[in-house]
């Protein structure tokens, strides 16, 4: 905080000179030596990168077993370190924590690798995931608090599922309904499990970041299946049974997961993830089922979806989600009125028409965004019954 | 808080020291079990010998063809080895699929190809072993010899995947001559 704003704010009427001494006093006890943190953090930086190099570039001189205990014995010194840290508030026990968790879950699933490279084994890669995701799932959900520990256990979990689809698809020639319908809804498992786990745990704002995770990569693996389902005229998989199979499903299992939700969260956010996740089952059935390559069709399914994740963010009173979903429609409404006038584009006024659909929508949207967005800090509960649909 | 501190974080923190101890453990033990074979090496591109710390080679199976072994479905076949370790008497191709029932006919080895390795599909045809830094110049000068023959040791596991161990050189028998000879 510079002297300067305080200074303009002063002059300015908008503080009071108590207010100003106040503000700087209180600078002032908050201010660290921040020129020497930064030379120490310079030198740190300095050594570490020596020792990388100086390891890598003797990296096959040392013999194996050498590297493995240096890497297995750093891998018990920050579990002994995160042992000692637990019991502490403040900045070592809150954050340094979480650097070391991500350390130390960085280094468990190098050390896959690093066995590979010594034995000269290799396997296929969801199986190393799957066997990190069973030995540091505990530790992390159990003690870890900030973003940098659920984005990297949520992206483990969805590495783990995208490894071993495409395994599964290289061994057989037939995929079985069920396994597809069951690893596609991993997002959905993480996201019911994260909400269970808030309501017994101290951890709430980890588990919600878990929930949030999940979310955004459930509705961006729908909209990419909706995507795929319109780009490939016959479907995304293939065999009109089989998907459909897939899809009923997913339409039990996700509607199972919305009701569960919504008992164990009666209110506005259990309710809105509840809709979410119908939603979403029901278009994406009804998309694999029609399996049209009509641009029409695609385009009302798409945006059927997003309305419903943009209802959802009215109901829950989620400013930004609901922005970036108007954003979203008025994209895809822009991008069918060109596929519409594809033919008249010889013509000319095809190119004209959809130009004026294109700034049409934009003004709308960034009104529809700005007027009925929920207010920025209030949880407001408009009651729109218009269904998720 | 005392609780979970007392039992449930000690035990989150040695479930992946144990685990990768364990699973440690289990790869040593695995890279000792297997059979060694001695495998004869052909066919390398001379002018890409040595890749990195590499030495880059073909198998030349005994008694077989190189155009017997697929290249493209190499997935789905196996090679029956027969003879006593590590001396490899003969080498037939087989397809996966009876895998089981091979056990029963006699092959004292079976080979796949290991999908996952740096050779991917054509792991029964070609591979790369490991050269150190200082030894490379000699290796080079015994590959491009044309009066040895390079030996490769390799260890064939339980699930029949390839290790190559080590390179050896042999003074090559003239295989033409002796061909002619036997015609």
């Amino acid at each position: 905080m510079s002297d300067r704003k305080i200074n303009i704010w002063l002059d300015a009427g908008l503080i009071d000179a108590d207010t100003a001494l106040r503000i700087r006093e209180y600078e002032a006890d908050r201010s660290r030596p921040l020129g020497l943190w930064s030379l120490i953090g310079l030198g740190t930086l300095a050594i570490g990168l020596g020792i990388i190099s100086l390891v890598a570039a003797n990296w096959d001189d040392i013999p194996g077993m050498v590297r493995l205990s240096v890497h297995l014995l750093l891998i018990v010194g920050i579990c002994g370190s995160i042992y000692l840290f637990q019991p502490r508030k403040g900045f070592l026990g809150l954050y340094l924590k979480d650097v070391l968790l991500f350390i130390l879950a960085v280094l468990g699933l190098t050390f896959f690798g690093h066995l590979g490279q010594v034995y000269q084994t290799s396997s296929p890669l969801w199986q190393p995931l799957a066997t990190w995701l069973i030995l540091f799932s505990p530790l992390l959900l159990l003690t870890g608090r900030g973003w940098l520990i659920s984005l990297i256990w949520v992206v483990g979990l969805l590495g783990t599922t995208i490894a071993h689809l495409g395994w599964y698809f290289e061994q057989t020639d037939t995929p079985q309904s069920f396994y597809m319908a069951m690893i596609t809804s991993m997002p959905v498992f993480a996201l019911v499990f994260a909400l269970f786990m808030r309501k017994i745990s101290t951890r709430q704002a980890f588990w919600k970041q878990i929930e949030q995770f999940a979310l955004a990569a459930f509705v961006a693996a729908v909209t990419l299946k909706l995507i795929a389902d319109s780009a490939t005229a016959g479907g995304f998989l293939g065999s009109e049974g089989y998907v459909s199979d897939i899809g009923a499903i997913q339409l039990g299992l996700w509607s199972g997961a919305a009701l569960l939700i919504y008992g164990f969260n009666r209110i506005a956010t259990g309710a809105s993830i509840g809709g979410i996740l119908i939603a979403a089952a029901i278009i994406s059935f009804v998309s694999s089922v029609a399996q049209s390559s009509e641009p029409l069709g695609n385009a009302i399914l798409f945006m059927a979806f997003w309305a419903a994740v943009g209802w959802s963010a009215i109901y829950s009173g989620w400013r930004n989600v609901f922005q970036t979903v108007v954003a979203i429609i008025a994209l895809r409404l822009i991008i069918l009125s060109f596929q519409l006038a594809y033919d008249l584009f010889s013509s000319g006024l095809g190119l004209i028409i959809a130009g004026v659909i294109t700034i049409a929508i934009a003004v709308i949207a960034y009104r529809v965004s700005r007027v009925l967005a929920p207010g920025k800090s209030s949880a407001g509960k408009q009651d729109d019954e218009g269904n998720d649909q | 808080m005392s609780r979970y501190r007392r039992f449930f974080l000690p035990l989150a923190l040695l479930l992946p020291l144990v685990g990768l101890g364990l699973i440690w453990l289990a790869t040593e033990q695995e890279s000792r079990e297997g059979t060694e074979w001695d495998v004869p090496i052909a066919g390398y591109d001379p002018r890409d010998l040595l890749r990195g710390h590499y030495v880059q080679f073909r198998y030349d199976w005994p008694a077989v063809g190189q155009e017997d072994i697929p290249i493209w479905s190499a997935t789905r076949k196996s090679l029956c080895i027969r003879g006593t370790a590590p001396d490899i008497d003969s080498v037939e191709v087989q397809d996966v699929s009876g895998y089981s029932e091979q056990m029963e006919t006699g092959c004292d080895a079976t080979v796949k190809a290991n999908p996952w390795s740096e050779e991917g599909n054509d792991g029964l045809i070609r591979d790369r072993i490991y050269v150190p830094q200082e030894e490379g110049r000699d290796f080079d000068r015994k590959l491009t010899n044309p009066k040895l023959r390079g030996i490769v040791r390799i260890r064939i596991n339980n699930s029949g995947f390839i290790t190559p161990l080590s390179l050896s050189f042999q003074p090559r028998l003239d295989d033409n001559s002796e061909q002619e000879n036997v015609q």
